[in-house]
């Protein structure tokens, strides 16, 4: 496409996207990426601190996913799969036991509605969901409805969503009971800032779960990985879910991947002696997918990407924390955990100031969400782009009249 | 890891029903394809009349196609929100462009569950307080616990009932039944313009849009599935074409890229989108999707459609259509105690035979034939259809092919009496929950 026709895109892009696309324009047109960066059409390159994905052609990934296109990219679900077999031993070489079972599908958001299935083949007469509030396991129906978007219209689904306060182990042991079908859960909760479940918190979780019979589930969509400086974020405590949803950085960066890992015996409680179809898609677990899963899990692994994350987060302390605290400043904290950053200003509207002025030095970041603004960087960034982002940061901070150094790490 | 191993790994950390199915029917492990023809790692060729139940519209491996989802990969793969990218504002405009009427809004998705489920979040909104949604009986619409609602196959939905309570399901083609069952609280009809799945069904001319009014009349909105018709499977670039129906929403998946990549897309009317977004509490993110859009899923989509355009598949498919059903109906009148009817559109077409285990000695013996095809994996139905489902570049040798492997298949499973069918079909009903030893006796598996 010449650059003429690029200047139509804004305006096409507005006539027919939905809105939570449309809603988030920047009016940026991207044309190729790698690493962590972003080439504009216009010239112009950003950073991405805002996908949370994998990180851009990332070339074991590319060449592997090139090679699977070329030979066979969908199955047509006769044969067996070689690529897909491929796939669960390395997840279950990541996830701990009794974690050994995945069901591997398109995208994180049907990974997490595959797990709350699993809960419904469980206990098919439950219909109370506990979800730590702050968590967004997925934009799916159930995923929206634990969000708390749309309840007025998804209380069709007939579920009832009681939000539990991060931490507030009696308020969960309170609303445990026999009608609880799953405890949905985020190791680290992006609400207000960072907020880390404590080890207390889901040692008790654990034990409600298996008193009262119900599914555990942790959506590491964000946490995985190596986002929070550990192969998985339920490594942070210890404390194993019943199921474990991954999400869309398992793709490598290439092809929307998504599982759910449970043990064998839940998965045999619900789909053992049953139609191989019970549960699936026409797409799910597909050769190109698989390939370009089972590629990304290596590299992460091989690049001890977990420990680069944790990197990020000391290089993001390194540089803003120790600056003395200045009065005039107009943010206020910052919290880390692993690579995942938050940062807390006044109010809405200097975080926006914030955000706009980052995107005019080359740095994307998720649109704030209130007050605070989130890093989400891809997992493979690199020390130098890692450099390049908290510079601009900086940037962004001193256009937008909020000297950087009174952040205080509150974590 | 060899065969063994590889089927071991499914068992332990997959699927263990399906290991146990590809043990009993002796799959082997699938490695290339091209045009209609799959190739194992053994190097056996099978023509491939399964096609994912019809995802492989403009052949395996289509060099167009691999040319432009490879180039993609190598600029860009996905995308943050916030930025637009070519390919993907791009296949929004094509979407809409070939779309009737108003149909402008593109959400773009992962698989054809993920387009039903924004489906229903819409209709929910839009007619809210209304809360009834209506399906056909027997109808499919995904496997996510949110699309899992509002499927009509009872197979799939009884281990998780009870599901959402106010979905009432209509036998399909019953436009009497569907007239009586709607009224002022319906907020959604969903369709598909031919049944598809196990129970293969075209209805009469006309039906599709007598649906339509029907909503009209009473303020309902009218979805269409097209995930498994459109892009020329049935004959037309979309199927409601034959009755010039207009949906508010009309769903799309299967066919999009080809069977390159997923995809899938839910598009609604510019009127249904201003009444979401006029919504005093409509927030975006209700309906939005984590990771839908994918540039690389975009430009082999675009590409795909391309191709289809240009080689006018719509078109092809109608042409072999007729050629396909007829050889279908032929053998079907031949064999009338193995084979009810063969119903069929375009290149969406099957046999509806006498019972799962005839269905299953069909797919098992056409294997060996070294032909594929969309067996429906649903013992619970009384005459599932067997689907016949090649890429739309099939060829009218490859047509031939299939029938000739077909006749002889019917004439060797027609030697034996039809009563060992209907005795084998009782295993078949509980083949998942027998010991594994006794199937793998009966089906000869050698365990090592
Ligand atoms: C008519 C119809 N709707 C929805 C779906 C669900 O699509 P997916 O399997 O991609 O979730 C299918 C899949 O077979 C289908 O045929």
């Amino acid at each position: 496409m010449n650059t003429a026709s690029y200047s139509e895109l804004p305006a096409m892009f507005q006539r027919h996207a939905p809105p939570y696309l449309a809603e988030r324009a920047t009016g940026d047109v991207v044309v190729s990426a790698e690493g962590a960066s972003l080439h504009l059409a216009d010239g112009r390159t950003l950073l991405d601190a805002a996908s949370g994905g994998f990180g851009y052609g990332v070339s074991p990934v590319v060449e592997a996913v090139q090679a699977q296109l070329r030979r066979l990219p969908l199955s047509n679900r006769v044969l067996i799969s070689r690529t897909l077999a491929e796939l669960v031993v390395e997840l279950d070489k990541l996830c701990p036991t009794p974690l050994s079972v995945s069901y591997v599908c398109n995208s994180g958001d049907e990974a997490f509605e595959g797990a709350l299935k699993l809960a419904k083949g469980l206990n098919p007469r439950r219909n109370r969901l506990l979800v730590v509030a702050g968590s967004r396991p997925g934009s799916l129906s159930y995923g929206t409805l634990l969000a708390g978007i749309g309840a007025g219209y998804l209380d069709a689904l007939g579920m009832e969503v009681v939000p539990i306060r991060p931490n507030d182990s009696a308020s969960l042991a309170g609303s445990l009971d026999r009608s609880t079908l799953a405890v949905v859960y985020e190791p680290v909760i992006r609400e207000r800032g960072l907020c880390r479940l404590e080890a207390a918190f889901l040692t008790e979780m654990r034990r409600g779960c298996d008193t009262h019979g119900c599914l555990m589930i942790a959506s590491e969509l964000h946490t995985g990985l190596g986002f929070a400086g550990t192969p998985l974020g339920i490594s942070l405590t210890g404390v194993v879910p019943d199921a474990l949803v991954l999400g869309d950085a398992l793709g490598g960066g290439q092809i929307g991947v998504g599982v759910y890992v449970t043990s064998k015996a839940i998965n045999d409680a619900v789909y053992g002696g049953r139609n191989p179809s019970l549960h699936g898609s026409t797409t799910g677990g597909n050769p190109a997918s698989c390939v370009a899963a089972t590629v990304a899990l290596r590299h992460l692994a091989r690049e001890r990407i977990a420990q680069r994350q944790e990197g990020l987060g000391r290089a993001f302390t390194e540089r803003f924390a120790s600056r003395a605290a200045n009065p005039e400043s107009l943010i206020r904290n910052y919290q880390v955990c692993g690579g995942l950053v938050s940062v807390e200003l006044p109010g809405p509207a200097p975080a926006d100031r914030l955000w706009r002025e980052c995107l005019g030095a080359g740095l994307l970041l998720q649109r704030p969400r209130d007050r605070w603004l989130y890093l989400a960087p891809p997992l493979t960034v690199s020390e130098r782009e890692w450099e390049q982002v908290l510079q601009r940061l900086q940037r962004g901070c001193e256009r937008a009249g909020c000297e950087p150094a009174a952040l205080r790490e509150v974590v | 890891m060899n065969r063994l191993q590889v089927i071991d790994c499914c068992d332990k950390h997959w699927n263990p029903t399906a290991a146990t199915l590809y043990h009993m029917s002796h799959r082997t492990i699938e490695h290339r394809a091209e045009g209609s023809w799959i190739e194992d790692e053994e190097g056996n060729r099978f023509l491939d009349f399964a096609c994912s139940y019809g995802v492989f519209i403009v052949g395996h491996a289509n060099p167009h196609v691999q040319a432009a989802a490879c180039d993609q990969l190598a600029r860009i793969a996905t995308l943050p929100y916030g930025m637009m990218e070519p390919s993907q504002v791009g296949l929004m405009q094509r979407l809409a462009r070939m779309l009737p009427g108003d149909l402008n809004r593109v959400w773009l998705t992962n698989s054809g569950a993920e387009a039903c489920e924004i489906a229903l979040r819409a209709v929910l909104a839009a007619r809210a307080p209304r809360r009834r949604i209506i399906v056909a009986r027997d109808s499919y619409h995904g496997k996510t616990l949110g699309a899992l609602n509002i499927l009509g196959q009872h197979n799939h939905r009884n281990p998780f009932d009870p599901l959402m309570r106010q979905v009432d399901f209509v036998p399909y083609g019953d436009l009497a039944a569907l007239s009586d069952a709607m009224d002022s609280d319906v907020a959604a009809v969903f369709l598909e313009p031919v049944l598809g799945g196990p129970y293969l069904q075209v209805p009469v001319s006309g039906y599709v849009k007598q649906v339509e009014l029907l909503c009209r009349e009473h303020g309902a909105l009218f979805v269409a599935d097209e995930i498994q018709t459109a892009f020329g499977r049935a004959g037309r670039m979309f199927a409601i074409e034959y009755d010039a129906a207009q949906p508010d929403i009309i769903l799309l998946s299967k066919g999009m890229t080809g069977g390159h990549a997923a995809i899938a897309a839910t598009v609604m009317s510019d009127r249904l989108y201003e009444t979401l977004t006029g919504l005093s509490d409509f927030d975006a993110d209700y309906l939005a999707s984590g990771a839908g859009a994918s540039p690389f899923a975009c430009a082999t989509a675009l590409a795909s459609l391309d191709f289809i355009e240009r080689e006018n598949l719509p078109e092809r498919a109608q042409r072999l259509g007729v050629r396909l059903i007829s050889g279908l109906r032929r053998l079907a009148r031949q064999y009338p105690a193995l084979i009810e009817e063969a119903p069929g559109i375009g290149l969406m077409t099957g046999l509806k035979v006498r019972n799962p285990a005839v269905e299953s000695a069909i797919t098992m013996v056409m294997g060996r034939h070294g032909i594929h095809l969309g067996h429906s994996m649903n013992e619970s139905a009384d005459h599932p259809v067997l689907r016949f489902y090649p890429p739309l570049t099939v060829t009218e040798g490859e047509i031939e092919l299939c029938l000739d492997k077909l006749a002889a298949s019917l004439e060797q499973i027609g030697s034996r009496p039809v009563k060992l069918f209907d005795c084998l079909n009782l295993l078949v009903r509980r083949q998942y929950r027998l010991p594994r030893w006794f199937v793998y006796r009966l089906t000869g598996v050698k365990q090592t």
